[in-house]
């Protein structure tokens, strides 16, 4: 589609628009980091920034030795993304690729799966856990979370799409799957990589009660444990502190999804192979 | 469609082989464990069980709380849905676009799905809170969070808002791969935007969005008591008071372990229902090539 | 002959000695100078966790063969979930912190040394004389205390002086009972204020007034009988008049509505938009702070009272609990761990630090001397309070094992009082149904 100056004027305006509305409570946390204590209790509300940045910056990151956490979190990220979507590749590939008995049985036990969240199962998954002597590593906090349906799910829809004339086709070359598997599917499943790379990054990077079972000494705990350990139940709360913190902590998920753009924003390319 | 296979007997099982073990040890397992535990009152410190039927199944389905509750859950769910997916796709469509800046565009789009429930919860109480509340403020209205319905349309707007980054991003994927040969064939033809969209783009993002469909179907009814704790704790007088949050409550705060256990069950049976009643629905809509 | 008398004296002595020793020993066997490591699990977070392993940090190092680590573990459902998963698993922390609400089903829970009880095993007597009454007959049950009283808050009146002053009112002199703030409240919103008053929707004020009413919150002596509670009585007439009275000024526009949390009616009052407060004493600091910032002076006062009502405050906030099953190095290292932190120095940092409660008197005489009172004269306020307050079983604070999920049914109430429900068709609904939860845990606890 042609874009006439006009209409790139008007898209400008409702994406920084829309931008403005959607961010607003980022904005304000932004906001709200360069505060004080008091300020931030203030009304009229005092949305202008202020100059309370290196307090608040730096006693979010101290106070709960923040460093730390984010190599842990992002640590416990990568590795389950990565298994994820090996996982979630393999999976998906039986599913669309070969004819065998239980498909059916076995691709809808998948998707239930989608509905068993963390809290229904967490005391149970805590014993088997445990039983593994994970409690308080890494391990725990990675593998149980290595399966997924969303990622096979995904990837199905992702592999119906391509044309089957692609499989015939390497079929007459005399190629076994799993060469099609590596040399036609993934190249062009990247996008949906990408994008479940995004995901499953800041599921993790966002999961509090998990780790907070599973995890009992400083070095092996997460960014939102960190969080909540600026938050107070009861008491004072230091908003400035804890928006600083915030913030810190919402700049490595933007970063992966700022690097990832390029991936998933590549175009389908339709070729016929020969 | 009729997709082409390759015919190895035994590879797709080997391929099924790692998800499926993880699936029954860390998800199966400590699953039908919660929900055995629907059938036993449970003594939540020492874990002691005495077997008993269908009492708590009962005591659920007797409680008039529960039902408000349920009808509660699916305006929710439908809310956020529905929100979402249009939201989301407008959005996606903007962004899809080649204009200057789109990638500082997305970015910015996306960023706040990075925040956690807890905190999107606080953000949205500095923005609603009746004592001093920016948008109670800027609107003279101040009772948002105190009355029983726009307690309702507060948390819809917090739910939706925290997910559109996971709409938009797949969203994105979908319209980056629809051909662009289709579409500019359509454009030859003379066909208008609009209708290029509805018999093209919408057609070949359908997959996409009967994932999301179920994906945010999941979301509203399974995630959001994070955020409605710090918000309205289920209130005003349980308004707000979904599935999920009671379930959550039960668990973890009030120890109702063999009670809690049945609710999870029956939240279980009853988003399998949709998810089922989704599948149908949409097969014959779900347009493949 | 001389030789003998000597080796019998000799003999005599060594073995008086030996048996005196013995005898210190005979109640355990413990070795006391053997290097040990405990866990001690906390749920205070922000300052507070410096403030706690700095704390833990000088016991360490009075008791140098004791290694204690410190964990901040979540909130208190949170801690208390992990301390229950790790009690399953075999290796809970030796210490561990809980809410006040938590005490009845702690008590029951079969996971606990009681305090008392490790305080004889291992002949450290504790001197609850010295502890202020409520804070340490909370945790006393059936004449044993169960658990060391940590921090310790009671609700208060805070109020802006400045915006007293301008309307009439005696800023040296809060109203004290339920008229008393009423009247206060009009002269206010006569002045300007639309709504002068609020506190934020907490079950905890509702439970304190009945306190100060001297009446039960549960059966069963308050719940603190020997027979477990079988039901609630906040529905009395006591229950009644709080919240006719609460619920009286909201309908008359006299008070805010602020929902549930602890942000917002804070805000509300640094902002101005409401001249009176009930929060938690611990807030002392922060609130003169906050009006400070606009120039306002700030008072305290106790928390009010229907005229004649002769009650007093109980207080709230959490204590320290052992768990059982462990090694008797590892129990008398968490019995001296949980002595020192209620001892003089710990417990004034502790409150200077918080502001809440140092539970003894003689760290209370101490910052007085200090002079702490005299540039903090609003906490004095607060141990006047509970000073005054006479020992019943009201004034105890009510245990019960349903404490968490009652609250929420009463917070709900409240919101349907708001709306419009008249209050003692409220306040019986949510008696009925916390009285079938009540059924069910007794059974359930019994397992």
């Amino acid at each position: 589609m042609r874009l006439t100056k006009t209409k790139t004027t008007g898209m400008h305006i409702i994406l920084i628009f829309s931008v403005l509305i959607i961010c607003l409570p980022v904005i304000l946390a932004v906001i709200i980091s360069s505060q004080t204590e008091t300020q931030v209790l203030a009304f009229p509300p005092k949305l202008t920034f202020s100059n309370n940045w290196a307090y608040n910056y730096s006693t979010a990151w101290n106070r709960i030795k923040l460093g730390r956490m984010m190599f842990n979190s992002a640590f416990i990220a990568i590795m389950v993304t990565a298994g994820k979507i090996v996982m979630s590749l393999l999976a998906a590939f039986a599913f669309t690729h070969f004819v065998f008995k239980g498909k059916q049985i076995l691709f809808f036990i998948i998707i239930i799966t989608l509905l068993l969240p963390v809290p229904v199962r967490i005391v149970a998954l805590f014993d088997v856990v445990r039983g593994f002597g994970w409690i308080n590593t890494y391990a725990g906090l990675i593998v149980p979370f290595w399966a997924s349906a969303t990622g096979t799910f995904l990837f199905i829809q992702r592999f119906k799409t391509i044309p089957s004339e692609l499989v015939d086709a390497s079929k007459i070359d005399g190629c076994r799957p799993m060469q099609y598997f590596f040399r036609v599917l993934l190249p062009l499943t990247r996008s949906t990589i990408g994008a479940l790379i995004v995901i499953e990054f800041i599921y993790i990077w966002n999961q509090y009660l998990w780790p907070l079972m599973v995890t009992n000494t400083d070095k092996m705990r997460v960014v939102q444990i960190g969080i909540k350990m600026l938050m107070n139940a009861e008491s004072s709360n230091n908003w400035g502190v804890i928006m600083a913190g915030v913030v810190m902590t919402m700049i490595p998920p933007l970063l992966v999804f700022f690097v990832m753009q390029e991936s998933f924003m590549k175009g389908f390319a339709l070729q016929s192979e020969k | 469609m009729k997709q082409s296979s390759f015919s190895n007997k035994y590879l797709p099982y080997i391929l099924l082989l790692p998800t499926y073990s993880i699936l029954v040890v860390f998800l199966f397992y400590p699953a039908f464990e919660s929900f055995r535990l629907s059938f036993f009152k449970v003594n939540p410190y020492s874990g002691a069980e005495k077997f008993a039927g269908f009492y708590n199944l009962i005591k659920i389905f007797t409680n008039p709380d529960y039902l408000s509750s349920f009808v509660l859950s699916l305006v929710f769910a439908v809310s956020v849905v529905v929100g979402g997916l249009i939201v989301s796709l407008l959005l996606a469509l903007l962004l899809n676009q080649k204009i200057k800046g789109a990638k500082v565009y997305r970015s910015l789009l996306i960023w706040p799905y990075a925040l956690s429930p807890a905190i999107a919860g606080a953000l949205f109480n500095f923005l609603f809170n009746p004592a001093t509340g920016i948008v109670g403020y800027f609107t003279g209205m101040r009772t948002w969070m105190t009355n029983g319905n726009t307690a309702m349309f507060v948390i819809v707007l917090a739910a939706t808002w925290k997910n559109l980054g996971y709409n938009i991003v797949f969203y994105l994927t979908a319209l980056r791969n629809v051909p662009r040969n289709a579409l500019e064939a359509a454009e030859i033809d003379g066909a208008g935007p609009f209708r290029r969209f509805f018999s093209i783009t919408f057609a070949f993002i359908s997959p996409m969005t009967f994932f999301l469909l179920v994906m945010n179907t999941t979301y509203a009814y399974f995630s959001s008591f994070g955020l409605i704790d710090i918000l309205t704790e289920g209130g005003p007088a349980g308004s707000t008071n979904i599935l999920i949050y009671q379930l959550y409550r039960d668990f973890f705060v009030n120890s109702r372990i063999g009670y809690a256990a049945a609710e999870s069950l029956v939240l279980f049976m009853l988003v399998v229902g949709i998810t089922f009643i989704q599948f149908r629905t949409t097969e014959k809509k779900v347009h493949y090539q | 002959m001389k030789k003998l008398v000597l080796v019998f004296f000799v003999l005599l002595l060594s073995i008086s000695f030996i048996s005196a020793n013995a005898s210190e020993d005979a109640a355990v066997d413990v070795d006391k100078a053997a290097p040990v490591t405990i866990e001690f699990w906390h749920a205070m977070s922000g300052t507070r966790i410096d403030l706690i392993q700095s704390i833990a940090d000088d016991f360490m190092a009075e008791n140098p063969n004791i290694t204690v680590e410190v964990q901040y573990a979540g909130s208190y459902n949170d801690t208390l979930n992990k301390v229950i998963s790790a009690v399953k698993g075999g290796n809970p922390p030796s210490v561990f912190h809980s809410y006040e609400i938590g005490t009845l089903g702690l008590i029951n829970s079969g996971m606990i040394m009681p305090l008392d009880e490790a305080a004889v095993k291992y002949d450290l007597p504790i001197a609850w004389d010295d502890f202020f009454v409520p804070v340490q007959s909370y945790y006393k049950y059936q004449g044993q205390h169960y658990s060391m009283p940590f921090n310790s808050s009671t609700p208060l009146i805070f109020y802006n002086k400045t915006l007293f002053e301008k309307a009439g009112l005696d800023p040296e002199n809060p109203p004290k009972t339920y008229e008393e703030i009423r009247a206060a409240a009009v002269k206010l919103k006569a002045s300007g204020i639309d709504t002068p008053v609020t506190w934020n929707l907490h079950s905890w004020y509702f439970e304190q007034m009945i306190c100060l009413q001297d009446a039960p919150f549960v059966n069963t002596s308050n719940g603190r009988g020997s027979e477990l509670p079988t039901e609630v009585v906040f529905n009395s007439a006591a229950g009644n008049k709080v919240l006719d009275w609460w619920i009286g000024m909201y309908n008359d526009g006299l008070f805010m509505d602020v929902g549930p949390g602890w942000s917002n009616h804070r805000a509300a009052f640094g902002a101005g938009e409401v001249a009176m407060v009930m929060s938690s004493s611990s807030d002392v600091n922060l609130l003169t702070a906050s009006l400070a910032e606009k120039g306002w002076e700030m008072g305290t006062g106790f928390i009010p009272r229907p005229d004649g009502a002769t009650g007093g405050v109980a207080i709230g906030g959490g204590s320290l609990w052992m768990t059982n099953n462990h090694s008797p190095e590892e129990e008398l290292a968490a019995l001296k761990l949980v002595q020192y932190i209620s001892s003089d120095v710990p417990q004034m940092a502790w409150h200077k630090g918080t502001g809440y409660f140092p539970v003894r008197k003689t760290a209370m005489e101490k910052l007085e001397k200090e002079g702490w009172f005299v540039e903090n004269p609003n906490y004095l306020t607060a141990f006047d309070q509970l000073l005054v307050s006479p020992e019943t079983l009201n004034t105890a604070g009510s245990l019960l094992g349903v404490f968490p999920e009652t609250r929420s049914i009463i917070q709900s109430s409240i919101q349907e009082c708001y709306a419009g429900k008249p209050v003692s068709e409220a306040l019986d609904e949510a008696a009925a149904k916390v009285n079938a939860l009540i059924a069910e845990w007794n059974e359930v606890i019994g397992l």
